[in-house]
């Protein structure tokens, strides 16, 4: 009696997860692989819609005005990388590897500019070293207008991230390696250089590329303190926003997303099998007492936080004082959006609102698809599908992905266009420019809970989504809540994606900053940048509350055994 | 006895990897099977596929006749247990054996309380699985299981993570467990001792075959084949001939040996504890040198080398009424003709 496989055994529930699965898969293509298969179709597109073949391409590369903010990025993202990478390396050696006392203060200090929107330092560079600048002597002749201001107002703005995987690199140390140097005889700097470097290496890569990319694709920095210096970004944002030049825009696009795609795929080459890079036996590192290394590194990192307190703190002081640097006297009229241009209030209540709906859409969209792909018997082609478009945002800078929703969903023939001008398109970009840092913690969590939990529950005849919800979920909620935080904060302060996307009914605090300073008010743009800060620092409180709350309820069950 | 369960002809592969080539076997009605079988043998592979959670290329799985082969794990009302237990972290004991339970209030309490006196957890319905021992936590599991009166118990190496003392205990319990639900029972284990020990019936498995299904008497004393004799406890594996007589020798020796073998050079099976020492006296051919000595405890192994041949080296325990053999001494050998079998001479 042999039969022949007529494909997998499957209940009517999991027929269901497998229905849903092929829906987010669609959800997945139709906003985030269409508008860049646009941006494509535009950049080999002539004005009048002919194919034009890579006439776009040539001309971003031969016209003069160009080929300048093409240098001019190259230039300034490799000075900014060159700037920040080795602070960011010296911070977080001494976070890790020293005894410098306040560290804890200095992590808060290091990662505060992950709650500012770009503008921000550039407002503040303005304020201090700008033509009616407090310190513009410190400049010695020199503008603050250009590059010295975009490397200054991009390394704030870049230094968060840096740290961050630098951090990670460094905390993988492993003591008995650095007790073997030690016992071998092996100086301090010999140390360093046989153990630490090594160690970092791939971090120190991956951070290089981070902050090259970010540079070269922002221009909220460029637009406030750039001056006369142009850059491929702002181009784009000109081309597209100024000009209509959609196609000119599509092809700058295109080759702002060459650097991005460029350090995704290095990126994954060098973490190719580099698991395990700290094994079950390790020890963790803990430094010993040098009051040579820990004086340097403590005013290195205290120097480094001077300058990230000021990026933030001016344009907070200036905000509140009537003006600045000449008059200080305290006054809330800055704040007094009604009777300014911009979006005032509306946009901070606008900003709210995305905030809010991109972490609840965010949530939802990323558990859901890493639930019916870990945890669901999903056809493995979906799962291909979901898994590989789930890391696809990591390389698609928010500039390029703004301007394939314009291409996309700005179109008339499109039956998605009546989104185009609303707050869902702002929602759904948003969610999509963040899907692969939200959809990485969520997956690392679901790993962490055995496979075997749900193929217990299977046989206890319950279905998927009783599981989900009194086990898988619970378990979770921690690593969801950590996701709903970042993409509330992320929405709050992003400029780059949906500056192609707002209408003036669904304009945004980030881009009111933008609008303001361009109109000349920068206190104003000053005052609505401080409340960005204000409420990114109280969402991130509330949900630091609700996840501990979350840990001391779930206490009993989620301490280690003993 | 009825037979419960039945497997015909099942193949599975992944790639070009063939894990189970052909698998057929039946369980009885309140049987205790045990499926015993090096890492990769594929044994894990076919509960999987009995339970619903691995998908066959080939072949049926039947219920009481009742073909289930293309049911998904929750229509087929067997209970699991897994070796890392899978309980629910963030439920307590009553609401993970409860989990499966459809009825509610006090008809649910009683249940639970039963089950967990069953285990011998009574009272711990509050706990959470991080707050009780692996062992512990493996009887939740198992009461988990047991919760909705399944039709079968499958468990996939319930003791392997387990310590050696926890093992044992657990494993006794399981097999009083048995006795007394009388629930089929199919448990997956690498470890000969358990399966010896707990199972009806072992079934014997290497490379996605099974190579021999009996009794543990059978398996331990009549290995089938080759790999089941060298599997399954310690034995030696002297070079021996078949002459054209039909009669063995060994170094010259003829030794009487129960069945007949075809002539040529075969090898030998014959565990340690079934070759004797013969009294100083008697008459015996084969004499061998004491080389040395371990103790193990409850008996010596002591390692012989044959007078004739000395690169025959032969494992032998002796009890404990040989206290007087020593090293270097000069022994006869006996070996019991109907706990001896002949293989293929083929390098072990």
């Amino acid at each position: 009696m042999i039969q022949a496989n007529r494909g997998p055994v499957l209940a009517s529930d999991e027929r269901l997860a497998q229905l849903l699965a092929w829906v987010a898969a669609g959800l997945l293509i139709v906003f985030l692989v269409w508008p860049l298969a646009e941006i494509l179709v535009k950049a080999l597109q002539a004005p009048d819609g002919q194919f034009a073949g890579i006439r776009n391409l040539r001309a971003v590369l031969t016209e003069p005005r160009l080929r300048d903010a093409a240098w001019n990025s190259l230039a300034i993202a490799s000075a900014t990388t060159a700037l920040v990478v080795p602070c960011a390396l010296g911070f977080a050696y001494a976070l890790t590897q020293s005894r410098i006392p306040g560290k804890a203060l200095f992590k808060l200090l290091a990662l505060s500019p992950l709650l500012t929107p770009s503008l921000m330092p550039a407002i503040s560079l303005v304020y201090l070293f700008g033509h009616q600048g407090l310190l513009k002597s410190w400049m010695q002749g020199h503008s603050i207008y250009g590059p010295i201001g975009i490397m200054l107002g991009e390394g704030f703005y870049t230094f968060p991230y840096a740290i961050l995987v630098l951090l990670t690199a460094l905390g993988v140390a492993d003591a008995r390696l650095y007790e073997a140097a030690e016992v071998l005889g092996a100086s301090r700097f010999r140390r360093f250089l046989t153990v630490t470097v090594p160690n970092i290496r791939y971090g120190l890569i991956s951070a290089c590329l981070i902050v090259f990319t970010l540079v070269i694709t922002d221009f909220g920095v460029p637009i406030v303190v750039g001056g006369q210096t142009n850059v491929l970004a702002l181009e784009a944002y000109k081309q597209v926003l100024g000009q209509q030049n959609f196609q000119k825009g599509a092809a700058i696009g295109l080759i702002l997303l060459l650097p991005a795609v460029l350090s995704f795929g290095v990126e994954r080459w060098l973490a190719r099998g580099r698991t395990g890079a700290i094994s079950g036996s390790s020890k963790a590192f803990s430094a010993k007492p040098g009051h040579l290394r820990d004086g340097l590194l403590f005013w290195l990192c205290a120097l480094v936080s001077v300058f990230l307190l000021a990026m933030t703190g001016t344009a907070i002081a200036a905000s509140f004082m009537r003006l600045w640097p000449y008059n200080l006297h305290p006054t809330l009229a800055h704040y007094d959006f009604a009777n300014m241009d911009g979006g005032g209030w509306l946009a901070f209540r606008n900003s709210l609102k995305l905030g809010a709906l991109t972490a609840l859409v965010g949530c939802a969209m990323v558990f859901g698809c890493a639930y019916l792909v870990e945890k669901t018997p999903a056809p493995r082609s979906v799962s291909a599908v979901i898994q590989s478009m789930a890391l696809l945002p990591m390389a698609v800078p928010g500039l390029v992905l703004g301007l394939g929703y314009v291409f996309c969903f700005n179109r008339p023939g499109n039956p998605l266009h009546r989104i185009y001008g609303t707050l869902a398109i702002l929602v759904v970009s948003t969610v999509m420019h963040f899907y692969t840092t939200a959809h990485l913690t969520v997956m690392t969590s679901l790993r962490q809970i055995d496979g075997e939990v749900e193929a217990v529950a299977r046989s206890l005849k319950r279905s998927w989504w009783t599981t989900c919800r009194r086990v898988t979920l619970p378990i979770a909620l921690p690593a969801l809540l950590d996701v709903a935080r970042f993409l509330f904060v992320s929405a709050m302060t992003t400029v780059s994606c949906v500056i192609f996307l707002y209408t003036p009914d669904t304009v945004l605090a980030s881009v009111a900053v933008l609008n303001m300073d361009d109109a000349g008010d920068t206190a104003s743009a000053a005052a609505m940048a401080t409340l960005i800060v204000a409420s990114s620092f109280a969402v991130t409180l509330v949900f630091y509350g609700a996840g501990w709350l979350l840990n001391r309820r779930a206490q009993a069950w989620r301490r280690s055994a003993a | 006895m009825r037979e419960f369960l039945s497997v015909n002809g099942i193949v599975k592969r992944f790639g070009a990897f063939t894990a189970l080539a052909d698998i057929s076997l039946q369980v009885a009605q309140g049987e205790f099977l045990c499926l015993l079988g090096p890492s990769g043998c594929g044994k894990t592979t076919l509960l999987r596929i009995i339970a619903g959670l691995e998908t066959q290329d080939l072949g049926t799985v039947l219920v009481a006749g009742r073909d289930i082969s293309r049911l998904p794990p929750s229509r087929r009302d067997f209970g699991i247990v897994f070796q890392n237990y899978a309980l629910f972290p963030n439920l307590n004991l009553a609401e993970n054996i409860g989990y499966g339970l459809r009825t509610g209030g006090a008809q649910r309490r009683a249940r639970v309380a039963e089950l967990l006196a069953l285990v011998g957890l009574s009272g711990n319905e509050r706990k959470f699985p991080n707050q009780l021992s692996g062992g512990e936590q493996q009887r939740v599991a198992l009461a988990r299981a047991l919760a909705t009166c399944p039709g079968m118990l499958l468990l996939d190496e319930p003791l392997s993570a387990l310590d050696a003392k926890v093992r044992v205990h657990l494993r006794r319990e399981l097999k009083l467990l048995h006795q007394k639900l009388g629930i089929t029972t199919i448990m997956v284990t690498h470890d000969q001792e358990e399966a010896l020990s707990l199972a009806d019936t072992v079934a014997v498995m290497d490379h996605g075959r099974v190579e021999q299904v009996g009794t543990p008497e059978q398996i331990y004393h009549q290995p089938a084949t080759r790999f089941v004799a060298d599997f399954v406890g310690q034995s030696n594996w002297p070079p021996v001939t078949v002459r054209d007589d039909g009669k063995v020798e060994l170094a010259g020796h003829e030794i009487p040996v129960a069945g007949s073998y075809p002539a040529g050079a075969a090898r030998l099976f014959c565990r340690p504890e079934d070759i004797q020492i013969a009294s100083l006296h008697g008459p015996s051919p084969i004499m061998a040198l004491v080389e040395s000595l371990e103790f193990l405890g409850p008996v010596r192994r002591a390692t012989l080398r044959l007078e004739r041949a000395r690169d025959i080296v032969l494992q032998v325990d002796l009890n404990a009424k040989d206290p007087w053999i020593i090293e270097g001494q000069t022994v006869p050998l006996q070996f019991p003709p109907d706990r001896l079998r002949l293989f293929s001479a083929e390098a072990v």
